[in-house]
């Protein structure tokens, strides 16, 4: 990790240009006068109001093109530039993240399994900027939607749908909604049906919005509810076909669950780089606190997080395109493992913020806390922590390994993507993970490979299907996916493996708690990447991408 | 593979991985009565296409929603 390098593993080549192009059209978050400010967010925040203006905002950039595969009229091309632009929206603010990018997951069951009709008809909606919600959940059922009462009749030329769906993300804003619903007598597994519900196509007497819910984070997003009366579908609102409701529902979470940790990743840049900017410049006994080495260990210790982190959000979003029939595990890992991650180093970084982490005004403006309060919805939606430990759990039980294959198409960052196919997402990985299997293929950094796949190899052979077991299995995940983006990615940032034993360093401590270690001559050449890609405002990533911050917070 | 092995298999697999040494399997229930939800159902395909030496369909469990079931439809429709 050279001192003068800050160069990206990739030149930000096409994929990361639009996430340089929205930061540079939404402007410095410091600037109190932006639309889409650190302090507007708070504001919102404070008086729980949906954040209407930086949604404009997104809007006018053309924002929900990228929610339409370019066949039908958008311009999402894929997950990897996709959850780049995401992460620049949650920087700012996830309250509008959480508004915005739900269009995403209110169609995604339209992409996968709707007929040309319906991709044509909604792709027209979206580019209208209406929002899509998806209603998925009841209030006496949670992540038991094989319970769900919400029911769809078959009657002459359609459906008559009854029922309540809770908490559900822009119920109330959005123009239409995916709503899954029991279609069959018997409430199994072929039971049930998505439909698009169209509010406009509907009797305003068929339906009425429940209330916002007041929440402890996002407190400006539209959580609310619907409730459906004899509400009459034509029978062009069924999705795929009947029966198919919870394979599109599975399927669409294998997309969804890789789209949510991105947000915890635009989270962690804003906290880790607030708690930085107050480290330089905080003076305690003479010098500022960051000539602390406790103080600098946390900093580099959050930054190496956040690396390992983001490896894994952008190994998952290349897997779609080019391993999608092992999704089931690899979103289930990416789900877990980043969200939880991240509120760690939140806890953390608020140590070192000490009593300006728990102010809401100050120190720029009080986002901290916000995003502390925001960040707490990301282990809970779209399949929460025990339901993706409990994916991994099975995996566990049957796991065979995986085959020996390339994976420079997958993370190789020069690689193009091919196209997403769906109709290659599986249910069940069939016990392969092929990222993990590739670990032991690896012939560099001996010594700490060594390590890992010992510790890898007596895992094996003690583990059960629990979840403590789950979440080791993650952690082994997660080496082996930072391993192979270094492995092919040798540029710049990359060039000297220092991250990456830092990385390992952080991840075997994790599996061996008392594992003694000496301090790394490299965590002062790290905290000098931290520092300089903080000074020349670029986000703290192995694919630094321009933000378009441009002076100086002051408290 | 006739019907009557994939039947003894699938009961002996439900009982391994739901933990039901020694129970009564009836092949005509439902897979939930064994606690079998349609998620770890579908984790099951699998381990069979291992033993079958055959690619099957991830949802066939949910198809085919009894051991008997099963078991019929693949012995139908064998090579």
């Amino acid at each position: 990790m050279s001192a003068q390098v800050h160069t990206a593993v990739a030149q930000p080549e096409v994929r990361y240009e639009q996430a340089e192009a929205l930061e540079r059209f939404l402007g410095d978050p410091g600037d109190a006068e932006n639309v889409f400010s650190f302090k507007r967010a708070v504001e919102l925040d404070e008086r729980e109001e949906y954040p209407t203006e930086a949604c404009a905002l997104l809007d006018e950039w053309n924002f929900s093109d990228y929610y339409v595969p370019r066949e039908f009229g958008g311009r999402f091309e894929s997950f990897e530039e996709f959850l780049s632009l995401v992460r620049v929206i949650a920087r700012r603010d996830m309250t509008v993240a959480v508004a915005h990018v739900k269009t995403y997951l209110g169609a995604v069951s339209v992409w996968m399994g709707g007929s040309q009709e319906q991709k044509q008809h909604l792709a027209q909606r979206i580019k209208r900027n209406e929002q899509i919600a998806l209603a998925l959940t009841e209030r006496a059922h949670g992540a038991d939607i094989l319970s769900s009462e919400t029911d769809a009749a078959a009657i002459e030329g359609g459906y008559l749908l009854n029922g309540e769906k809770w908490l559900i993300n822009n119920a109330t804003r959005s123009t239409s909604l995916t709503v899954f619903a029991r279609t069959s007598a018997r409430a199994n597994a072929r039971g049930f049906s998505v439909f698009l519900v169209e509010k406009d196509q509907l009797d305003g007497a068929s339906y009425s919005h429940l209330p916002r819910v007041k929440t402890h984070g996002i407190r400006g997003a539209d959580i609310s509810g619907i409730r459906f009366h004899n509400a009459a579908l034509p029978a062009s609102a069924l999705i795929g076909g009947a029966g198919l409701g919870l394979e599109l529902v599975l399927k669409g979470f294998q997309i969804t669950r890789c789209i949510v940790p991105a947000l915890s990743l635009g989270a962690a840049d804003t906290a880790l780089r607030t708690t930085l900017s107050f480290a330089l410049r905080r003076k305690l006994y003479g010098a500022p606190i960051f000539t602390i080495p406790h103080t600098r260990q946390t900093l580099v210790d959050a930054f190496i997080d956040l690396l390992i982190c983001e490896c894994q959000v952008i190994a998952a979003a290349r897997a779609l395109h080019v391993l999608p029939e092992q999704m089931t595990l690899f979103s289930a890992i990416v789900k877990y493992y980043v969200p939880t991650t991240i509120e760690n180093v939140l806890r953390n970084l608020a140590m070192v913020l000490a009593a300006r982490y728990y102010l809401r005004e100050v120190h720029w403006f009080g986002i901290f806390q916000k995003m502390l309060r925001d960040n707490a919805i990301t282990p809970l939606f779209d399949g929460s922590t025990p339901v993706n430990l409990h994916t991994i759990a099975l995996h566990l039980r049957q796991q065979k390994g995986g085959e020996s294959v390339d994976l420079a198409p997958l993370f190789n960052l020069h690689r193009p993507l091919p196209s997403f196919a769906p109709e290659k997402l599986e249910l069940t990985n069939r016990g392969r993970n092929d990222v993990l299997a590739g670990l032991s293929e690896t012939t560099d950094l001996t010594n700490e490979i060594d390590e890992l796949l010992a510790e890898y190899e007596r895992f094996r052979g003690e583990s059960d299907d629990s979840f403590e077991a789950a979440k080791k299995y993650c952690v082994f995940h997660a080496a082996a996916v930072c391993v192979q983006m270094w492995k092919h990615n040798r540029g710049g940032f990359f060039a000297k493996p220092e991250w990456l034993v830092l990385v390992l360093d952080r991840l075997l401590t994790t599996l061996q708690p008392a594992r003694l270690l000496q301090p790394r001559p490299y965590v002062a050449n790290a905290a000098q990447q931290l520092v300089e890609l903080f000074e020349s405002n670029k986000s703290f990533s192995i694919v630094p991408i321009q933000l378009a911050q441009t002076k100086p917070i002051a408290e | 593979m006739n019907r009557q092995a994939i039947e003894e298999w699938l009961t002996a697999k439900i009982r391994e991985v739901q933990r039901l040494d020694g129970a009564e399997i009836d092949v005509r229930a439902p897979l939930e009565k064994y606690g079998l939800g349609s998620v770890q159902a579908v984790s099951l395909v699998g381990d069979l296409e291992e033993w079958l030496e055959r690619p099957l369909p991830s949802t066939l469990f949910w198809d085919y929603p009894s051991i008997e079931a099963i078991a019929n439809h693949l012995a139908e429709n064998t090579n």
